[in-house]
């Protein structure tokens, strides 16, 4: 018996054990895969050019996909471009922008590799690439922020940790970085599918965030793109759907919508009607309801954390301004063999190592192994943490 | 890229999966393709007699073969931790002398 009242949207739910790897891939909700199913029973066309009334009505379909998708984040459906993930989104930026050597990005140490290695990658074309530091408890300081930012062209920031679950300040940080003169780029992958983000008023220039984070299915992502951002952008990859017009002397890149030139070749069709169904979903629930359910599971998992010996917790220990994403250690046991045993012996998903994000596990906790994660979601029941806690506890020593 | 052993007079395919890589050392994941069970306490003999520390622990096997940190389950599952040099041939290398049995016969390989 799930006691999640929104566990009866998610066909997947596992009958046995309990799935606790959400930040890695949230469960599909079953709106989203009746969406994808639709799209090759039903139209299984491609779109845009496509003189017909079945490729007229896909075509809308996704359209009206990209509306529900904007929507969650509070930005007109022309701003918005669907990428295969978060990943290409960022790579997109950091690979389109035209950087001149001696400019200068900042990211910080709390970023997962995709909000990382693209920035890093900019050192081998001359860019300076700083990383700013958290403080001890894996939040960044809006005043560093501000003095980080003084005079480079870009910052890059996550805005809620797939380590240890923080949430930042979107808006202190990206109004500190952008009044010191920088271009924001903020990783939402995580944020996104717990809490509506409005992104209006907030002077940030690209929020990237991935389908199968939120609710929807793999190969999906999507990015809002300001104007001042798309105005210096080069699209990275070139193909069908990239040009106004071309001929062996050039071409003239297509600009209308504003953000086509960011989406060339043939979209992941079955995956953004899948995406916005997830997002019409998540839209649809009530959020005081999803944050009270959110809020009983932070606090139930910290409290039997509590009961725990030899069981460290790794990121805030409140249930406020942060996700209910925890990295655990287990005294005596290596991050992967505690994963391997509660998969094993309790049937419990979770995930272990480093989280793409070494550098976040080395500055704060001096871990090069990282830990085991476990991160739930709106269909957990307080029974998967109740397992949890008897599984750490047995496996702990703890009882 | 499937690895082969022979276990029981059978032979096994296996996957070998990189977790994380610290640069001269990694950490591996060995799954078995297919069903498999075994002997986890002929393991342990072997792996003692080899000169290896090794424990049952349970419903798992804990060794430490060839420098590394083994966990093992009857299933075949394994994680493999401090695997140098960090490949998946070594790891592959550590796993399979450590279940491969020829003699005796395996009681227990479907």
């Amino acid at each position: 018996m799930n006691t999640s009242s929104f566990a009866c949207f998610f066909p997947s739910i596992p009958e046995t054990g309990a799935y606790l790897d959400s930040a890695a891939k949230t469960l599909t909700c079953r709106a989203a895969l009746e969406a994808q199913s639709r799209f090759y029973a039903e139209l299984d066309c491609n779109v845009e050019r496509g003189i017909y009334t079945r490729s007229a009505k896909a075509e809308e379909e996704v359209r009206s996909a990209r509306e529900a998708v904007a929507a969650l984040v509070g930005v007109p459906a022309e701003r918005l471009a669907f990428f295969p993930s978060t990943t290409a989104a960022i790579n997109t930026v950091a690979l389109g922008c035209p950087w001149r050597e001696g400019q200068r990005v900042v990211t910080t140490n709390l970023e997962h590799h995709s909000n990382f290695l693209p920035w890093l990658a900019l050192r081998r074309r001359g860019v300076v690439v700083d990383v700013l530091q958290s403080g001890p408890d894996g939040y960044l300081d809006p005043a560093a922020m501000s003095r980080a930012a003084e005079g480079a062209a870009l910052v890059a920031f996550t805005h809620a940790s797939n380590v240890t679950g923080a949430v930042q300040d979107l808006a202190g940080l990206s109004r500190a970085a952008a009044e010191a003169g920088a271009m924001v780029v903020v990783d939402g992958a995580q944020a996104m599918s717990h809490a509506p983000v409005d992104l209006a008023g907030l002077p940030v220039d690209a929020y990237a965030f991935s389908g199968h984070k939120c609710f929807g299915p793999t190969g999906t992502g999507a990015m809002y793109v300001s104007e001042r951002m798309l105005a210096i952008l080069s699209p990275p990859v070139l193909g069908g759907g990239s040009a106004r017009h071309s001929s062996p002397e050039g071409f003239e890149p297509v600009d209308d919508p504003p953000l086509k030139s960011l989406e060339p070749g043939t979209a992941n069709i079955a995956g953004i009607l899948g995406f916005g169904a997830a997002a019409a979903f998540r839209a649809g629930l009530d959020q005081s309801r999803v944050e009270g359910w959110m809020d009983e599971l932070i606090r139930s998992f910290l409290e039997r954390l509590a009961d725990l010996r030899r069981v460290t917790l790794f990121g805030p220990a409140s249930a406020s301004r942060r996700l209910p994403v925890f990295s655990i250690a287990v005294e005596g046991l290596s991050p992967h063999v505690l994963a391997l045993r509660l998969d094993q012996e309790f049937g419990l998903m979770t995930r272990s190592g480093t989280h793409c994000a070494p550098t976040l596990w080395e500055s704060l906790y001096g871990r090069s192994r990282g830990g085991t994660r476990i991160s739930l979601h709106i269909y957990n029941g307080v029974e998967d943490v109740d397992l949890l806690a008897r599984a750490l506890a047995r496996i702990s020593g703890s009882v | 890229m499937d690895r082969r052993t022979v276990i029981g007079g059978g032979e096994h395919p296996f996957v070998v999966l990189s977790l994380c890589s610290y640069g001269d050392h990694g950490d591996y994941q060995v799954l078995p393709r297919g069903a498999l069970s075994l002997d986890l306490v002929l393991i342990r003999d072997s792996l003692l007699g080899r000169g290896f520390r090794a424990a049952i622990d349970g419903d798992h096997l804990l060794a430490d073969p060839d420098g590394c940190q083994a966990v093992l389950y009857e299933c075949g599952r394994a994680v493999l931790e401090s695997v140098r040099p960090d490949s998946s041939d070594a790891a592959w290398s550590i796993y399979s002398s450590m279940v491969a049995q020829e003699s005796p016969p395996h009681r227990g390989a479907v």
